[in-house]
């Protein structure tokens, strides 16, 4: 890719500095295994705190992986183990003493493909609202309408409540899951390639919901568009076959990245 | 022309067609089996056929019994089968997932699934008329809800599995329970395919006869309570059918057609739900 285009490259400095002495998630000698598929290979990198981090890399790398292991979204497959230690607020969420329920309302996760349940728009954001807090009828419209203001879909579907989510468009129903994951006030959002189906105006609208949403929200997404990595990332994470190369900020890893692989990875050599 | 393209235009030629002429061979019989019903069962079909009792030989009548008979046995099957068939079916398609355990009662259902009906009657004879000590519609439900759950255990459980699992993974990456979001989210993915499942079982235990012979039997009277004998379509049909008299033959004849009507509109729900499935 063009370098030179990585154009909006935000100041460095106090933040990021502050950022890096507290991460959100910091994650210790991670190793997984699919069956005997060693994907994930002593990982250790830091996510710092109100940034969007993005996870770089060419497919088969483990960035999926990498954050399917951060809400343990894996555990429901039997055979796929991850061993080592991921510290979300300094408490290993791998422990088996870790609650899963609360793990995963602390860190949300949106997939590639938009995964609207057969249910309405409201209530695809309402329902799992309702697993965690008794609302009442006001209580409910007024959570929901926050959560999809949140999410940047209000406006479009505002008149349409009761409808079935699945006449959305594909960008609409991301918007929707997004603010799904909103509703039950996570800490960390996961993202999962959010934007690999859509078309580039809602690309454009996601990407532009996922900088607002950083203020609030520890944001992580994996990619495999550089472009959008360079667009919406100030923390870059590169991986490569199941090892994290290098982590640091978007400026370290675009213009002046240590390691060659990162070089060659992201000046378009291979990948 | 280009050879090539006209020896791929008559290929083409020659496949529609033979496709053409296979689609006609098998609509072919089913309207004469259509035609013959209506054409043999004129004479009884009517305002009659409903609202009158099977008739003694050399008199006139319906089949009101009968279907009455056959209504509650196929409903009684529906209402066992169905709840029974669809939460094993979550069983297996949620928590027996690739173990052996989940393996094993797929096995044994496919062996239930194929099993001859007359089997399973015998077995709800065994089962039940023997200690009763007499024929009853009860019997004859029990019956035909063995030959339908394994019928709603294998498509419910097939419908749950056609459910992306991405689905299943929001849900629960939501932080809900599996069971939640198995009863919430799943099963409503899946609902059209559980549904067009049991229309088709239900068309298909409507045309049993040999389970029914040996529970319910058949009754030529009026009879609205479970526990005695009950009339039902297809025994009938049967005994009707093998009589020396003319207007049993017509019943009979006008019995099957409504039975082949019947399983032909519930096959017909079937597609148009399941359309309505792959549009959305």
């Amino acid at each position: 890719m063009n370098l030179s285009s990585a154009t909006d490259l935000r100041a460095g400095g106090a933040v990021d500095a502050a950022a890096a002495l507290n991460p959100k998630i910091r994650i210790r000698n991670l190793d997984f295994h699919y069956g005997r598929n060693h994907a994930l290979k002593d990982v250790t990198v830091d996510f710092d705190a109100a940034v969007i981090t993005a996870i770089i890399g060419p497919s088969g790398c483990g960035k999926s992986t990498l954050l399917r292991a951060m809400n343990r979204i894996y555990a429901l497959y039997p055979g796929q183990t991850a061993t080592g230690e991921i510290l979300l607020d300094g408490q290993d969420i791998l422990a088996k003493s870790y609650p899963l329920g609360r793990l995963r309302t602390q860190v949300g996760m949106v997939f590639q493909k938009a995964t609207p349940f057969v249910l309405s728009i409201f209530e695809n954001v309402a329902f799992p609202l309702r697993h965690y807090e008794k609302l009442s009828r006001a209580q409910q419209a007024e959570r929901v309408e926050r959560a999809l203001r949140q999410a940047a879909l209000w406006d479009e579907v505002k008149d349409k409540l009761q409808q079935s989510a699945l006449a959305l468009s594909g960008g609409q129903q991301q918007r929707l899951c997004i603010a799904r994951t909103l509703a039950v006030s996570p800490e960390v959002l996961l993202l999962d390639e959010p934007t690999s189906a859509l078309d580039p105006i809602s690309t454009a609208k996601i990407e532009e919901l996922l900088s607002r949403l950083a203020k609030d929200y520890k944001v992580i997404i994996v990619t495999h568009n550089l472009q959008q990595a360079a667009r919406v990332a100030k923390q870059v994470v590169f991986m490569f076959e199941g090892e994290m190369i290098e982590a640091g900020s978007h400026e370290q890893i675009f213009v002046n990245p240590r390691e060659q692989k990162t070089s060659d990875y992201v000046t378009g050599r291979f990948g | 022309m280009n050879p090539i393209v006209l020896r791929r235009r008559a290929s083409n030629a020659v496949a529609l067609g033979l496709s053409t002429l296979a689609t006609l061979f098998g609509l072919f019989w089913l309207a004469w089996i259509m035609w013959t019903t209506v054409s043999r069962g004129a004479a009884a079909l009517g305002p009659r056929l409903f609202t009158q009792m099977t008739p003694p030989p050399g008199s006139d009548g319906g089949l009101l019994n009968a279907f009455y008979g056959s209504f509650m046995m196929i409903s009684l099957a529906v209402a066992i089968a169905t709840p029974v068939g669809v939460l094993a079916a979550i069983y297996l398609a949620e928590f027996a997932r690739g173990n052996r355990v989940g393996a094993l009662i797929r096995f044994v259902n496919d062996i239930l699934l194929s099993a001859p009906s007359i089997v399973l009657g015998l077995f709800a004879y065994v089962l039940i008329v023997r200690p009763e000590g007499h024929f009853s519609g009860y019997a004859g439900a029990a019956a035909l809800a063995l030959i339908l759950l394994p019928v709603i255990v294998r498509t419910s459980d097939e419908a749950l599995q056609l459910v992306p699992g991405t689905t299943r993974e929001a849900g629960l990456a939501l932080g809900l329970p599996h069971w939640k979001v198995t009863t919430k989210v799943l099963l409503r993915a899946a609902t059209t395919g559980i549904v067009t499942g049991l229309l088709l079982g239900t068309a298909r235990i409507s045309g049993e006869t040999a389970p029914l012979l040996f529970t319910a039997l058949n009754n030529q009277y009026w009879s609205a309570d479970l526990k005695t004998p009950l009339a039902n379509v297809p025994v009938v049909i049967f005994q009707y059918a093998l009589s020396p008299y003319d207007r049993w033959h017509s019943l009979a004849w006008a019995g099957a057609f409504v039975v082949t009507m019947f399983v032909l509109l519930l096959g017909i729900l079937a597609r148009l739900l399941f359309r309505q499935r792959s549009t959305r």
